[in-house]
C-alpha cells in the first residue's frame, strides 16, 4: 500500500455528538479522510476513526485549529499517524491502530485505539511531507485556497526563495480566483522580493488593492489594506502620487487611514528628494489633516486615526504647514495625541539619518526638527 | 489602587479597557498566563467565564471584523483585574490604537498566528525589504503593553534586557505550552538557544498595576525577580480568591 498524504483543516466542535452517531471533526477532515482512505478502510472502521479524532480534539487544549496530515504507515499496515499542526506551529502527532473488539450489543466493532499528542514534541518541520505533494497542492487550482495556502506556508518553511518566487509569478497573474489572489496578497507581505520584480509586484498589488475596495465582501478590507501597505513598501519615493486613489473618494472599503500612513510609510527610508514632485497628493494629505483635525469633526477611532496618520504624512512630506498642523494638535488638548504623533516622528527622523546622515540638511528634515517642540 | 480583587460571591463592576488577566488554573495556580483589555463596562466575579476581550490570543481579535473573523467572539476567563484610572481622552486614544492596529490584522488560521505571534520582543515590526514597517507583531503581554503606551502609560520598562530577570524554559512552558520546549519553534518566536531568557511575562503587568495610579502613570514598573510571574506572589484568603 503506498505511503497516502493528505492535509486538512480541523474545526473544533462546540457539541459533542454521540459516540457513533456522527462525527465531531469538521466535514473537510471527514470528507478528506472518507476519500484517502476509501480504499484502506470500510464505512464502519471511518466512522470510528472519526469520531476518535474527534474525542481528541474535545479533550486537546491546542488541538483548536490546526491543519492536519494523515499517513499510512508503510510497514505496519492500517497504522495511521496524524499530525496536527498547532497554533503556535507545533506539530502534535496522534497514532491510530485499529483493532477489532466486541461489543455484546453490536457484536464485533472496529475501534482505533487513538495515542495522547506524543510526549515529546517533534521538530516543527514538514520534513513529513514530501515537498512534491506540497507543490502539487500549491499549483493545484482546483484545490481549494485555503489548502493551497496551507501548502504554500509549508513550503516557505523549507523552501522559501522557490515559495517566494512562486508567489511573485502567481501574484501578477489576472487569472486568479478572488480567493487564491487573496490569499497570495497576504503571502506578499511575508515575501522579500527580488529587486528586479518589485515595480510590477507593486503595480499588480495597487491594482488589486484598487479593484477590491469596490468589494463589498466580508473580510475583503484585510486583503485591500494589506495589499496597500505592502504595494507602498515598494512604490519608489518619487511616484508617492500613485496612492492618490486611496485618498479622492470613499468607497465599501475605506482605505483613508491606511492610505495616510502609507504615505508616511513611502518615505520611510529617505525624505522625498524634490517636495514639490508631491504637490498633488500633498495637498490631499493638508486637507485631510485640517479637516480631522476639526473639533467638529476630531473624534476617538477612526476620525482621529485618519487626523494622526495625516499629520504624520505630512510631515514625511516635507509640508511646510506642518506647524499650523501642530497648533491643531496642541489645541485639541488630546495628551496621548501629542504623544502618538511626537514618537511616530521621531522615528522617522532616525530612520532618515541612520540611513544617510546627510539628509539632516534636507527641509523634510528640518520642517520636523524645527516643529517638533511646538507640540510640548 | 488600580488592582480589583474580584470576588468569588458577587460581582464587581470593572470598566472598560481594564486589563484582565487570568490563571492557568485558579484553584491551584497564581501564576498570570493571559492579558488582555476589557472590551466594555462589565460585572465581573472571580472566574467569570467568557468576558468579551481585545486582545492577541492569538489569534489577534481588536474590534469587530477581527472578532468576525475569529469565529465571532473573543472571550477569556477572568481571574485577575487591573484598572488604571483612565480618562475620557485615555479611552479616546486606546480606542483610536484599536483602529489602527485593526488595520493590521492578518488572515485567520495558522499562517496568521504563526505570523503575527512572537514571544520575544513582545512587540515588534514585520518589515519590508528596505526595513520599512507593514504590521505588528504581538504576545498578549505586548499587545496590552503598547496600547497603554499609546496614551503614555508605560506600564513596564523593559528598554534594556538588564530590567528583565532571567526565566527558565519551565516558567515559558507554563506560558506558552509545550510547544516552545521544540527548539525550532523557540527560534521563530524569537526566543532561540537553551535559556534562561529576559522575557516579558504577563504577570509583571500585574505587578505594575499593583501601584498608586499616580506612580503608574510616572514610571514604569521594573520586575525585582522572576517570581512576579504569579500575582499576588503571597497566597491570599480563598474567599477573596484574586
Amino acid at each position: 500500500m503506498p505511503a497516502q498524504l493528505t492535509h486538512s483543516r480541523f474545526g473544533k466542535s462546540s457539541k459533542r455528538q454521540g459516540a457513533r452517531s456522527g462525527s465531531a471533526v469538521s466535514s473537510g477532515i471527514e470528507r478528506a479522510l472518507r476519500y484517502y482512505f476509501r480504499e484502506n478502510f470500510d464505512e464502519g472502521q471511518l466512522n470510528v476513526l472519526i469520531e476518535t479524532i474527534a474525542e481528541a480534539q474535545r479533550e486537546s487544549n491546542t488541538f483548536r485549529y490546526g491543519y492536519a496530515t494523515v499517513e499510512v504507515d508503510e510497514v505496519k499496515r492500517g497504522k495511521l499517524a496524524i499530525d496536527i499542526y498547532t497554533p503556535l506551529g507545533e506539530i502534535e502527532r496522534f497514532e491510530a491502530v485499529p483493532s477489532r473488539v466486541s461489543d455484546v450489543q453490536s457484536g464485533q466493532l472496529d475501534e482505533f485505539s487513538i495515542q495522547p499528542p506524543l510526549i515529546e514534541p517533534r521538530q516543527s518541520s514538514p520534513t513529513s511531507l514530501s515537498t512534491s505533494v506540497l507543490w502539487s497542492t500549491v499549483r493545484d487550482s482546483t484545490t481549494s485556497a485555503s489548502q493551497r495556502a496551507d501548502a504554500l506556508r509549508m513550503l516557505f518553511e523549507t523552501e522559501q526563495e522557490s515559495a517566494v518566487g512562486y508567489v511573485a509569478d502567481q501574484i501578477c497573474r489576472e487569472d486568479l480566483s478572488e480567493e487564491w489572489q487573496s490569499a497570495l496578497v497576504f503571502f506578499a507581505e511575508d515575501s522579500h522580493f527580488p529587486f528586479h520584480l518589485r515595480q510590477e509586484i507593486c503595480d499588480r498589488l495597487l491594482a488589486i488593492a484598487l479593484s477590491m475596495r469596490e468589494s463589498t465582501k466580508v473580510g475583503s478590507e484585510k486583503v485591500v489594506w494589506s495589499a496597500l501597505r505592502r504595494a507602498a513598501s515598494l512604490i519608489p519615493r518619487e511616484h508617492a502620487n500613485k496612492l492618490l486613489p486611496f485618498l479622492l473618494s470613499k468607497s465599501p472599503v475605506d482605505t483613508r487611514s491606511v492610505a495616510l500612513k502609507c504615505v508616511e510609510r513611502v518615505f520611510e527610508a529617505a525624505p522625498p528628494a524634490k517636495p514639490e514632485e508631491c504637490a498633488e497628493i500633498s495637498s490631499r494629505v493638508q486637507t485631510f489633516a485640517f479637516k480631522f483635525l476639526d473639533p467638529d469633526i476630531f473624534a476617538g477611532g477612526e476620525n482621529a486615526l485618519i487626523a494622526q496618520n495625516a499629520v504624520c504624512a505630512m510631515a514625511a512630506l516635507g509640508d511646510e504647514r506642518l506647524s499650523d498642523a501642530f497648533a491643531c494638535v496642541n489645541s485639541l488638548n488630546r495628551r496621548w495625541l501629542r504623544r502618538q504623533i511626537r514618537f511616530r516622528l521621531v522615528a522617522l527622523l532616525e530612520s532618515w539619518t541612520g540611513r544617510d546622515p546627510e539628509c539632516s540638511a534636507r527641509q523634510p528634515f528640518k520642517n520636523i526638527q524645527e516643529n517638533l517642540p511646538l507640540l510640548d | 489602587m488600580p488592582i480589583v480583587y474580584l470576588p468569588t460571591d458577587r460581582t464587581e463592576s470593572v470598566p472598560r479597557f481594564a486589563i484582565v488577566g487570568n490563571y492557568p488554573d485558579q484553584a491551584a495556580s497564581r501564576f498570570v498566563k493571559h492579558v488582555a483589555l476589557l472590551q466594555s463596562d462589565e460585572q465581573l466575579r472571580f472566574g467569570a467565564a467568557d468576558v468579551r476581550v481585545w486582545h492577541m490570543g492569538p489569534p489577534l481579535v481588536v474590534g469587530e471584523r477581527s472578532s468576525a473573523a475569529a469565529g465571532g467572539g473573543s472571550t477569556c476567563i477572568a481571574h485577575l483585574i487591573g484598572a488604571v484610572d483612565l480618562d475620557r481622552f485615555d479611552i479616546e486614544g486606546i480606542v483610536t490604537w484599536l483602529a489602527d492596529v485593526e488595520k493590521e490584522n492578518r488572515p485567520s488560521g495558522i499562517r496568521g498566528f504563526i505570523q503575527q505571534y512572537t514571544i520575544d520582543p513582545p512587540v515588534c515590526w514585520h518589515t519590508a525589504e528596505d526595513g520599512t514597517r507593514l504590521y505588528r507583531r504581538f504576545n498578549c503581554v505586548g499587545f496590552v503593553l503598547d496600547c497603554y503606551r499609546s496614551i503614555d502609560i508605560n506600564l513596564v520598562d523593559d528598554t534594556s534586557k538588564d530590567n528583565l530577570p532571567e526565566v527558565s524554559l519551565e516558567t515559558i512552558e507554563s506560558a506558552y505550552g509545550r510547544s516552545v520546549t521544540t527548539e525550532t519553534i523557540r527560534g521563530r518566536m524569537g526566543i532561540s538557544g537553551e535559556g534562561p531568557w529576559r522575557i516579558v511575562l504577563a504577570g509583571y503587568v500585574f505587578h505594575s498595576l499593583s501601584r498608586a495610579n499616580s506612580e503608574i502613570r510616572d514610571s514604569p514598573h521594573i520586575p525585582k525577580s522572576d517570581g512576579e510571574r504569579d500575582f499576588p506572589i503571597a497566597q491570599i484568603p480563598s474567599d477573596k480568591s484574586a
